[in-house]
């Protein structure tokens, strides 16, 4: 489990959260500029806490009095960002299989399950929007992660899309078991996709 | 080795040593925190602003048998001035600062949060640069390439100084223009400013035809 107690300044906000993700996935709702993606993107790696520690299971990733500090390659995070973000130049198999942590049984059994099947040596570029959501929740789940964390998984596509696209990312992520953070700000995701509901308000996680 | 010749031979040379420098410039630059980096960049840039005569004084001074490198060289049995690798290292100079800024620009553009992907799924710095930077910058890199080739092709100011106007084996397209006009054989120089101006012409139509056309799309499937 992953346990964390840390600030990060931001030039637009400091954010603050102290808890503990659990299994199961966990929707993270706030306006625009909040903190949400702040949040995620330091239990990932990406941002340095300004103090504070975030721990997982026994390894601590960071700790700012310690000086202790674990780099995203070495955390074993899936993360998905917002926007496009399949690897265009490469196919959906070079895609999914980027991180050396999987197997080739594992990229078959994705490509199965994600319905890429027929994709395999296709370019990712130039996939439709849904077909590039699977392909980079495939890729996250084949480097065998301790916890997914998707920023706004559904905001590049289009409305009529989104639902398909959603019930397909979850019942994904509940048949891995992955415990996950699923950031967003469309309020009517929340029931749709979560187990617990937490939010961030002005930087401040609340954690009910 | 006629001037045509020479001047493609040290452009490609001089391309070869600028892609590889380049690239490694970029790829430092982009990743280290230095608060000096502005001052650095603008170093590296210098040589696309000032007058080659000058680069190619500052050239001739590290270069030449009189001063410790140049000296060191010489003892190695590497002779850079009046030497054909003085006319690669000249257009190398002068075209690196080129390549260096569209292709840092190029870089600037992918979008991060592929990069930050990668680095998520345990790729290193290095992997990442060539595995998901490079790639996606390819037009830019394209576009460095051909301009700074073009740029090398026409290198004249810096040349003339480390390496002399020696025919056959420094004498270039633009040193033997140079020639032929002092000798007043005009045709001769016409004849060599066609050349060098159909060539960098279909150079730089190249940019266009391979970036903005069909080629190397990433919508093909494989």
């Amino acid at each position: 489990m992953i346990t964390f107690s840390f600030t990060v300044a931001r030039p637009s906000v400091t954010v603050k959260a102290d808890g503990a993700l659990p299994s199961g996935i966990t929707v993270l709702t706030g306006q625009s500029g909040s903190g949400k993606s702040t949040f995620i993107k330091c239990i990932a790696g990406l941002v340095k806490p300004t103090t504070g520690s975030i721990q997982c299971d026994e390894t601590t990733w960071v700790d700012r009095d310690k000086k202790i500090w674990v780099p995203a390659q070495k955390r074993q995070v899936g993360y998905m960002p917002q926007g496009n973000i399949v690897f265009p130049h490469l196919s959906v198999e070079s895609n999914i299989t980027y991180s050396k942590r999987g197997t080739p049984e594992m990229c078959d059994k994705l490509l199965q399950r994600l319905g890429l099947e027929k994709y395999r040596k296709t370019k990712a570029g130039s996939l439709s929007g849904g077909e590039q959501q699977r392909v980079a929740l495939g890729r996250a789940l084949y480097s065998k992660p301790t916890i997914l964390l998707l920023d706004e998984p559904l905001s590049a596509l289009d409305w009529n899309l989104r639902k398909q696209v959603r019930e397909d990312l979850v019942s994904i992520i509940r048949e891995w078991d992955v415990p996950c953070v699923w950031v967003t700000h469309d309020e009517s995701e929340v029931e749709a996709v979560g187990d617990r509901h937490w939010i961030c308000e002005n930087g401040q996680i609340t954690i009910p | 080795m006629s001037p045509f010749w020479l001047s493609l031979w040290v452009a490609s040379i001089a391309l070869i040593i600028v892609i590889i420098t380049g690239l490694g410039a970029c790829y430092w630059m982009n990743r280290c925190k230095w608060g000096g980096m502005a001052i650095l960049d603008a170093l590296i840039t210098l040589p696309l602003v000032l007058p080659p005569v000058v680069v190619g004084f500052a050239l001739l001074m590290v270069f030449t048998p009189g001063y410790a490198f140049g000296a060191w060289l010489e003892a190695h049995g590497m002779s850079v001035v009046f030497a054909a690798s003085g006319a690669v290292v000249a257009s190398s100079v002068i075209a690196f600062p080129l390549f260096y800024q569209t292709v840092r620009s190029a870089l600037q553009s992918v979008d991060h949060n592929m990069e930050d992907v990668a680095r998520t799924l345990g790729a290193s710095e290095l992997r990442i640069f060539f595995t998901i930077s490079v790639p996606l910058a390819w037009k830019g890199i394209l576009t460095g390439s051909i301009l700074a080739f073009c740029r090398a092709m026409g290198e004249f100011g810096a040349t003339i100084l480390i390496a002399g106007n020696i025919p056959k084996v420094t004498r270039t397209m633009p040193l033997a223009i140079y020639s032929y006009v002092e000798a007043g054989q005009y045709m001769d120089a016409f004849e060599l400013v066609v050349y060098i101006c159909v060539l960098t012409l279909a150079l730089l139509s190249g940019i266009h035809l391979i970036t903005k056309g069909s080629l190397f799309r990433h919508t093909e499937n494989n």
